[in-house]
């Protein structure tokens, strides 16, 4: 009898020594994760960022936590230390597909440990993202050891590891200025922009009653002044000594051996003068916004625009004629165009 | 007197009988030591193993299996002998029994887990005369024993002959399966076929031995740094860059124009021993001054145009700085006309990092040129204009 439970004893031991050897954590053979990466969102050193890690379970072991650790070297026979002001204790699990189920467990300032109730795995790819993880507080690589366990807890020898690698940097800061722009200028032609203003002198020749004279200067004018812009014309009719050729104070058509002196800014057919403006976003003044319609007062603002333009051309069309009693003399005149931005 | 008389002569015939007896063996034994037809040794005996590892093993501890007859497989192995014969004389067949001791004529144990069973065939005999005739006649789990169909008369004695047996994938012989186990192959010639007349013998040794497994483990490896001020990577060093990544874009005050586009360069260099290969993204948004900025370039790959409000970036593949070993740009970033580098950006890469550039492998050390261009219009409000472009690498393990 007594050698009878002595054997059993013996039987019941060996069995139990056999279950434990093969169920121990420690048996199972680790396998390395693969294809394992880590996408954070933001590299910059002391930010808060998004850690998006995927990888793919290399097996169907059961799982039942995966731990995150947050250290200066990958392997994990070597002892972790902390990535200089790692901060994970305020992370939280935003995504998760593949294994799923998970909620955080365990955390620390570098570690964290997402748990579920513990259940057979496939073999696939894995994602999860945590948000609000502060980056270490200096530029360096360092690395998250992720180790899966079979255990809810993270107890005992992990089944599963692998390491994933990335880096705090400085960020390309990158800084210019936009200044207060005004181009503005004039010319008998211009081109293209402003360094193509070619001309300033006009010879009408000889006036008579009997026809109009007519030429026409240029103006290119763009700001990005947020209060746009003013240019007006500043300057006398046509005089020789005392004596002048009228300039027309309000819109008048072209007469013929009528004294007359002045301009608009569009394209006339009487006399077939001048274009209209080209580009930008200027806008003319009434006065001088008319086909046919001429002015000129000194000092009148002849375009504008209520912000920035691009760079528009503008054409100034003049128109003179005389009457029969226009006294004889040489007569010129001088035009100012000044333009006015305000930034 | 009678009894001690007695005792005496029972004495003196057992000494007597004792006497003849050791005088007999004394005559005999000379005899037999001298017998000219008891094996003689053979000379400079060898065994040569394809493999000391123990019969279990047919792969490295990294899994990777190792062929029949290499080092490395303990179970499929080769074996040579190599003997020189002590005298001339007919050699009909050989018997190679494999035992736990040497000596011949005692008991022979097989050593565990050892095979011989797989040999079908000897795969070398030199030196022999003969040629190859011999063949295997039969094995057991311990034993090889070859003839041929008439004994050939051996006359070298100078030089020795081999015999070369398994070492193939179909033909080999299994080691003990105990590592650092000394075993033994006692060697028997015989002058007929039959291996009835022993004429030579003599037994070699060999040894399985511990395999010395050699690890070491390579770490993930990542090396990511931006900058804007080139440095050298002095290869093989790859040294990072180690500035405060400011970069001003426009003329020499930093100031950009309507009429003329304004470009500038930051760098990021990397290596890596990612297998599964490494993405460079950025990450940012457009140049802005409070509630104004510089319109983005757009997604879509674009040429600089003056005049009209742009930012954006690319890879600066004519940069001589620029060198591009592993990595690619992506699509839109760096694959413009040759010499004339084509810009994207997307302002939606401050919640998006947008790829610039990829590898499908390892990254020894590549440097990135990173061009940007800045462009206003007339519209474009004045002020200082900023942003932050960061850059992350992803390796994938």
């Amino acid at each position: 009898m007594m050698h009878k439970l002595k054997y059993a004893a013996y039987g019941i031991s060996f069995t139990a020594l056999a279950v434990i050897a093969l169920l121990s954590p420690s048996q199972v053979k680790a396998a390395e994760l693969i294809d394992r990466s880590l996408e954070i969102s933001n590299p910059v050193v002391s930010a808060a960022s998004t850690y998006n890690f995927t990888f793919t379970l290399p097996d169907t072991t059961q799982v039942g936590s995966i731990s995150f650790l947050f250290c200066t070297q990958p392997l994990d026979a070597i002892p972790c230390y902390a990535p200089s002001n790692i901060d994970t204790s305020n992370a939280t699990l935003a995504q998760q597909s593949g294994e799923t189920g998970f909620v955080i467990g365990q955390q620390t300032a570098n570690m964290i440990l997402i748990s579920r109730t513990p259940a057979p795995t496939s073999s696939e790819q894995v994602q999860y993202v945590f948000n609000n993880i502060i980056n270490p507080s200096t530029t360096l690589n360092f690395f998250i050891r992720i180790s899966t366990f079979q255990t809810d807890n993270g107890s005992g020898t992990y089944t599963d590891f692998g390491a994933v690698a990335t880096a705090t940097t400085t960020g390309v800061n990158v800084s210019t200025q936009v200044p207060p722009i005004l181009d503005f200028c004039t010319g008998l032609i211009i081109t293209g922009d402003c360094s193509t203003a070619n001309g300033y002198f006009i010879q009408f020749g000889d006036f008579n009653s009997l026809n109009t004279a007519n030429a026409t200067s240029m103006m290119e004018v763009g700001t990005n002044a947020s209060s746009g812009m003013v240019i007006t014309v500043n300057g006398t009719t046509m005089t020789a000594g005392n004596y002048v050729i009228n300039n027309l104070a309000n819109q008048t058509p072209n007469t013929i051996g009528t004294s007359q002196f002045g301009l608009n800014l569009r394209a006339n057919t009487n006399p077939v003068v001048g274009n209209d403006p080209i580009g930008g976003s200027v806008i003319l003044a009434t006065a001088y916004d008319v086909p046919n319609q001429y002015q000129f007062n000194n000092g009148d603002i002849i375009a504008y625009s209520p912000g920035p333009t691009n760079l528009a051309k503008l054409t100034a069309s003049y128109i003179i004629n005389i009457s029969k009693s226009q006294t004889v003399g040489i007569y010129d005149t001088t035009l100012t165009y000044i333009c006015t931005a305000s930034f | 007197m009678g009894k001690t008389s007695a005792y005496i002569v029972r004495m003196a015939d057992g000494s007597l009988a004792t006497f003849f007896l050791l005088l007999l063996i004394l005559l005999f034994l000379p005899i037999r030591l001298v017998d000219a037809s008891s094996p003689d040794e053979l000379i400079s005996r060898s065994l040569t193993v394809t493999s000391s590892a123990n019969g279990l093993i047919t792969s490295d501890i990294a899994g990777n299996p190792a062929a029949a007859g290499s080092g490395g497989n303990g179970a499929e192995t080769g074996e040579t002998f190599s003997f020189i014969l002590p005298q001339t004389g007919n050699v009909g067949s050989i018997d190679f029994l494999y035992c736990t001791t040497p000596l011949p004529g005692t008991s022979c144990t097989a050593p565990t887990g050892l095979s011989t069973s797989n040999v079908h065939a000897v795969q070398a005999q030199t030196n022999w005369a003969g040629g190859t005739s011999f063949s295997v006649s039969s094995v057991t789990s311990n034993e090889i024993k070859i003839s041929q169909a008439s004994p050939v008369n051996q006359t070298n004695t100078s030089t020795p002959v081999i015999l070369t047996f398994g070492g193939l994938s179909n033909d080999y012989i299994t080691n003990p399966t105990t590592s650092n186990t000394t075993f033994f192959v006692r060697i028997s010639l015989y002058s007929d076929n039959a291996f009835t007349n022993e004429v030579d013998q003599g037994t070699v040794a060999s040894s399985t031995a511990t395999q010395i497994n050699l690890t070491a483990k390579v770490q993930e490896e990542l090396a990511f740094s931006v900058g804007t001020t080139y440095v050298s990577p002095n290869s093989p060093t790859c040294t990072p860059f180690n500035d405060a990544g400011a970069l001003q874009l426009g003329d020499s005050n930093g100031v950009l124009s309507a009429s003329q586009a304004y470009f500038a360069n930051s760098y990021f260099r990397v290596s890596t021993n990612a297998t599964h290969g490494l993405v460079i993204e950025y990450s940012g948004n457009t140049l802005t001054s409070g509630s104004n900025n510089i319109t983005a370039i757009g997604t879509t790959e674009a040429t600089s145009t003056p005049g009209s409000p742009q930012f954006g970036l690319g890879m600066d593949l004519t940069d001589p700085d620029n060198s591009f070993t592993y990595l690619t740009p992506t699509a839109n970033y760096g694959l413009g006309g040759a010499g004339t580098p084509e810009f994207a950006f997307s302002a939606a890469s401050t919640t998006s990092p947008v790829p610039l550039a990829t590898s499908n492998g390892i990254i020894v050390c590549d440097t990135g040129s990173v061009r940007y261009i800045g462009n206003i219009a007339y519209s474009t409000p004045a002020g200082i204009y900023n942003t932050t472009i960061t850059y992350i690498a992803i390796p994938t393990y």
